[in-house]
């Protein structure tokens, strides 16, 4: 896959005929192959990711991903790649960590799908040796490509969907001799309010049950984005991103008495960020790269009463500001062999309006060391990061200090032409949230980094019109931040409790082809997870399946190009098995297997385009979450013009 | 359709699963003639004494807007325990029935429940289990009766963090189901006791960034106004009558931080008696009272961990006899580690004592035990096995 694309962006760069425009995809193409030895597990190519109508659409097909989705536009999309824990996953756009030190949770929602030209997922990270520190430290990582500019273009688009949504996009790109840029501008305004169906039936004597049909509420959003990139020929670049809300949080489904007013808690965000990057062969065999980013973010919660409309709601606000440098160098000492350094910075602070806030500032050291040896049917590699922590609160002189070592080894191996069997085994560290430390009455300053160890062994047998790859993997997941009630009973805490096993298989095959009217693609996903609590407090559920985690899931990907006529079809069918909402797997905390059929047709007319979108098609009532409904049937129409 | 085998299997595994679990409980011989046969309960095996009472009602609280508040009961005649019935007995009520609970009361045949999340007060055919009625109240916390009225405090409108909102105490009529009235008390009220022809209210005021609320306040329910209050302390829990008349309080305790930010507890959860004619109230020494149930010998059964200011666990039940003394020593309960005593009732005619435990997560436990704390019986429970009622 990883070959694929990188040819696939240059033909189209060669076909436009831009000189500029060449070697602005040049240093992005070597950026990408500048050598590792594990390939992506996984990866969106650019097409998949304009069908897909929004970036957790095209990331929850992925091999190993677990999608947790509240439902609807505003509800909180994350990703959990192989029962790790999204805290786990580091989402990277160009190489640079999106960072939140309060609950390291990323909203795949907030990021605007046509901004990406790919997404790739690094089962165990990655092991490039010009990236940041931090990244040799990443138990997964999601790499988002930023979309570069192709000559001069402007496309608009406008997305009806259900729920009275809407969403105008609009972009403009232009590459002009040694700089590019591309600047995007993206809303979305929906009213939210879908039905859904609770149903539950019982095998009595005298029969009976129910099944009735409600209506989400509280869950509208509103939302801009704001996206600009410069891109230089001589191997940098800029973004600046702005992102701000206004939704509902329309809370978990439950019963209510007497016609009270469902939820009305709203919640509001401002995020910005300014990222940059540069890459430079200094002399022979040298290179080295520079990344910097400063982010602030502000969210403000507001808690309102649901039982008494004359009383003013609670103002929770919380800011942060986050600053980051990173250098890292590589040197090829001989051909086949390479060695790097990588050394970061980040800073942190939190700003709250809760009661007891510590006003929270974290300096932290990243350092990492690496070598790779690439010969021409083996590569293998060796690294060895270092975390150094530092919280120094702000209402006192009082600090705290945590340390990780996180090693690091891959090797992959080439038998046969058609054939690479790989290997790696890492460790990587989750360290302790401000949330998970600070918030107020629950938080525990003694907490101690979570703890995660990874190994896989896996195949891929690739042909040129097929592929399959196969991968087993041992996690082993120790220290485990988790929420415990204290010794007063009407208290928690967090604490480093739990111990998890996750066993766990993948299979994915595709096959592509490309006949004379017609392009076919096929893509069948298969992940088999045993993620068990071993080590909990409590020894009845030993052994029981992690909460949220099917034991098997996968998808059906199939897509169509009839190259002559400009229509695209494409289908999707995701299986997802059954799951518990509890650490106790039994029959009242079981979330129900779920089946969604997805399915997409778009023509263009020259530069006119129409997609239709069609979701849910089997019209199934799922929760990802428990307590989260899962919209119905829904369609979403789009129209596009590119000037 | 592939999907389909696949979770057959799965599903298989997990009935397995759940069979093979730990706990010495056998499913119970469903004979014909059984009125509850369908509810498929667990006989358990019971001590020499037998109940005058017929049933003793468990409310689950449920885990906080999880929807999954549940009713268990144990029948004395079979020595067996029913678990989640609510929905058995009524299978027609969407979403079943409700969002955590709070408080659980026999009174007239019917079993009233308080459904803290769902705002509602619910109310059951003791014999049947058959819903009633369902009263729309306001953040309701616990529930009281006085000649044919149930009184149920409310949170109303209050907010963790916010601004000092008072709370109220409404009245229900018990035949019509109707609210007949309600009167504002202090912040947060919490228990409400009936005693002596008055009612009497713990306010909390836990929520109030402000501080706490310290009193009592007294009811005239004839004229439902606040007549008076009673100073006792700060955080005010549960207000208990018990069964010669005499009245009983107690606090939540107080957290602190520390100069390095642990947060941790560090005033006790105090035990009062407060003295209604005096309305005076004085702390009972040495004893932590997480909670409070009338003792079968008259006095005050208080539910506490021994170690609760070092964050430790060491849950002991302490018999405490009108006059504040303790009754003999107190009685340790055994626990697992990750468990905190949450729930506890005393059958008067029996002298054994019923302790919830709960890891606040994962379904708990019933213990049924002799007033020495030796071990009878216990059961697996719905999550937050918190409030008991005997019929």
């Amino acid at each position: 896959m990883k070959k694929l694309l990188p040819s696939g962006l240059l033909f189209l760069s060669t076909a436009l005929g831009v000189s500029a425009q060449e070697s602005i995809e040049a240093a992005l193409v070597s950026e990408r192959a500048a050598g590792t030895v594990l390939e992506a597990a996984d990866t969106v190519s650019a097409q998949r990711l304009s069908r897909s109508f929004g970036l957790d659409g095209a990331v929850s097909g992925m091999t190993g991903v677990q999608i947790r989705d509240y439902g609807g536009l505003g509800g909180l999309k994350t990703v959990n790649v192989r029962s790790l824990g999204s805290e786990h996953t580091g989402v990277y756009i160009d190489g640079i960590l999106v960072d939140n030190a309060q609950n390291m949770q990323v909203d795949l929602g907030r990021l605007p799908e046509g901004n990406f030209s790919s997404v790739r997922l690094y089962t165990g990270g990655r092991d490039a040796l010009l990236q940041s520190a931090r990244e040799y430290g990443s138990a997964n990582a999601l790499y988002l490509e930023s979309r570069a500019p192709k000559g001069r273009k402007f496309s608009a688009s406008v997305t009806a969907g259900p729920f009275l949504a809407v969403q105008p996009y609009l972009s403009f790109e232009n590459s002009f001799k040694r700089l590019g840029t591309r600047l995007s501008l993206t809303g979305t305004l929906s009213d939210g309010r879908y039905p859904f169906h609770v149903k539950d039936t019982k095998e009595l004597p005298g029969g009976g049950g129910y099944d009735t049909t409600m209506v989400r509420h509280n869950s509208d959003l509103k939302s801009i984005c704001a996206d600009a990139q410069v891109f230089g020929q001589k191997g940098w670049r800029i973004r600046a991103y702005v992102y701000a809300s206004e939704r509902g949080l329309p809370g978990p489904v439950f019963k209510r008495g007497g016609g009270w007013p469902q939820s009305s808690d709203r919640q509001a965000d401002a995020d910005f960020f300014l990222q940059g990057s540069w890459k430079k062969a200094l002399c022979a065999g040298n290179s080295m790269a520079v990344r910097g980013k400063y982010s602030h973010s502000a969210t403000r919660y507001t808690d309102c009463s649901e039982f008494d409309a004359s009383v003013s709601p609670v103002i929770y606000r919380y800011g942060q500001d986050a600053l980051m440098l990173s250098i890292s160098d590589a040197q090829e000492i001989t051909p086949w062999w390479k060695a790097g350094a990588a050394a970061d910075f980040t800073y942190n602070y939190m700003d709250s309006n809760l009661r007891n806030f510590v006003y929270p500032s974290r300096i932290a050291f990243y350092g990492a060391i690496s070598t790779m040896l690439s010969f021409n049917r083996l590569k293998a590699s060796v690294s060895l990061m270092y975390t150094l922590q530092d919280d120094i609160y702000g209402i006192s002189d009082k600090s705290l200090r945590r340390t990780f070592l996180s090693p690091f080894a891959s090797i992959s191996y080439k038998p046969a032409s058609h054939l690479t069997l790989s290997a790696f085994s890492k460790r990587s560290p989750r360290m302790p949230s401000f949330n998970d430390l600070y918030y107020t009455t629950v938080g525990n300053t003694g907490l101690k980094p979570e703890d995660a160890w990874q190994s896989e062994l896996g195949a891929r047998w690739e042909e040129s019109s097929w592929s399959i790859s196969l991968r087993g993997y041992h996690n082993l997941v120790s220290n485990k931040i988790i929420a415990v009630p204290t010794g007063n009973q009407f208290r928690w805490s967090m604490y480093n409790m739990e111990k998890v096993r996750i066993i766990g298989a993948e299979v994915k095959a595709s096959y592509s082809r490309r006949f004379e009217r017609l392009s076919v693609e096929a893509i069948a996903r298969y992940t088999f997870q045993r993620a068990a609590n071993i080590g909990t407090q409590n020894t009845a559920y030993q052994g029981h399946q992690v909460p949220y985690i099917p034991l098997h899931s996968g998808n059906l990907d199939l897509s169509l190009d009839f190259v002559r006529t400009g229509i695209r079809a494409d289908v999707t069918l995701f299986l997802c098995g059954e799951r518990w909402s509890s650490q106790a797997n039994l029959p009242q905390f079981r979330l129900s297997p779920w089946a969604c059929l997805d399915s997409g047709i778009s023509k263009s007319f020259g530069k006119f385009s129409l997609s239709l979108r069609a979701c849910n098609i089997l019209n199934r009532s799922y929760q990802m979450v428990s307590g989260y409904p899962m919209p119905g049937f829904n369609v979403r129409l789009r129209a596009c013009i590119t000037l | 359709m592939f999907n389909k085998k696949a979770l057959l299997i799965i599903s298989g595994i997990a009935a397995i699963a759940v069979a093979c679990q730990k706990g010495g409980l056998q499913p119970s011989d469903t004979a014909s003639e059984d009125p509850d046969a369908f509810l498929a309960g667990t006989t358990v095996t019971v001590g020499e004494k037998s109940s005058t009472f017929t049933k003793l009602f468990l409310l689950n609280e449920g885990a906080y807007q999880a929807n999954n508040c549940t009713i268990d009961f144990f029948r004395f005649s079979s020595n067996t325990w029913y678990s989640d019935i609510f929905q058995k007995t009524n299978p027609d009520a969407a979403l079943g029935l409700g969002d955590t609970g709070n408080d659980i009361a026999v009174y007239d045949g019917r079993v009233w429940t308080v459904l803290n999340g769902s705002g509602a007060v619910v109310v059951l055919d003791a014999k049947s289990e058959k819903k009633l009625a369902a009263i729309a109240v306001p953040a309701p916390r616990n529930i009281a009766f006085l000649d044919g009225m149930a009184f149920v405090t409310s949170y109303e409108g209050a907010i963790w963090g916010g601004e000092a909102v008072k709370g109220k105490v409404y009245a229900i009529d018990c035949i019509s189901y109707e609210v007949e009235g309600s009167v504002e008390v202090g912040c947060q009220p919490e228990g409400i006791a009936a005693c002596g022809g008055k009612l009497y209210v713990a306010n909390s005021g836990g929520y109030q960034a402000a501080g706490y609320e310290n009193s009592i306040s007294v009811i005239d329910p004839g004229t439902m106004k606040v007549e008076s209050s009673i100073e006792v302390a700060d955080n005010l829990h549960q207000v208990v009558s018990d069964r010669n008349g005499n009245l009983w309080a107690t606090t939540y305790g107080i957290g602190e931080y520390d100069e390095s930010f642990n947060y941790s507890q560090t005033i006790p959860c105090n035990l009062y008696r407060v003295n209604t004619d005096t309305r005076k109230a004085t702390l009972v020494e040495n004893v932590h009272a997480s909670l409070i149930t009338p003792a079968a010998e008259g006095g005050i059964l208080a539910l506490g961990n021994e170690e609760e200011l070092s964050g430790a666990c060491s849950w002991a039940i302490s018999n405490v006899s009108a006059d504040g003394s303790l009754r003999g020593a107190k009685t340790i309960l055994p626990t697992e580690g990750y468990e905190n005593a949450y729930g506890i009732i005393c059958d008067p005619s029996t002298g054994y004592i019923y302790v919830g435990f709960t890891d606040y997560s994962t379904p708990g436990r019933v213990e049924c035990m002799e007033p020495g704390g030796k071990e009878i019986w216990h059961v697996t429970t719905g999550i937050n096995p918190g409030h008991f009622a005997l019929y």
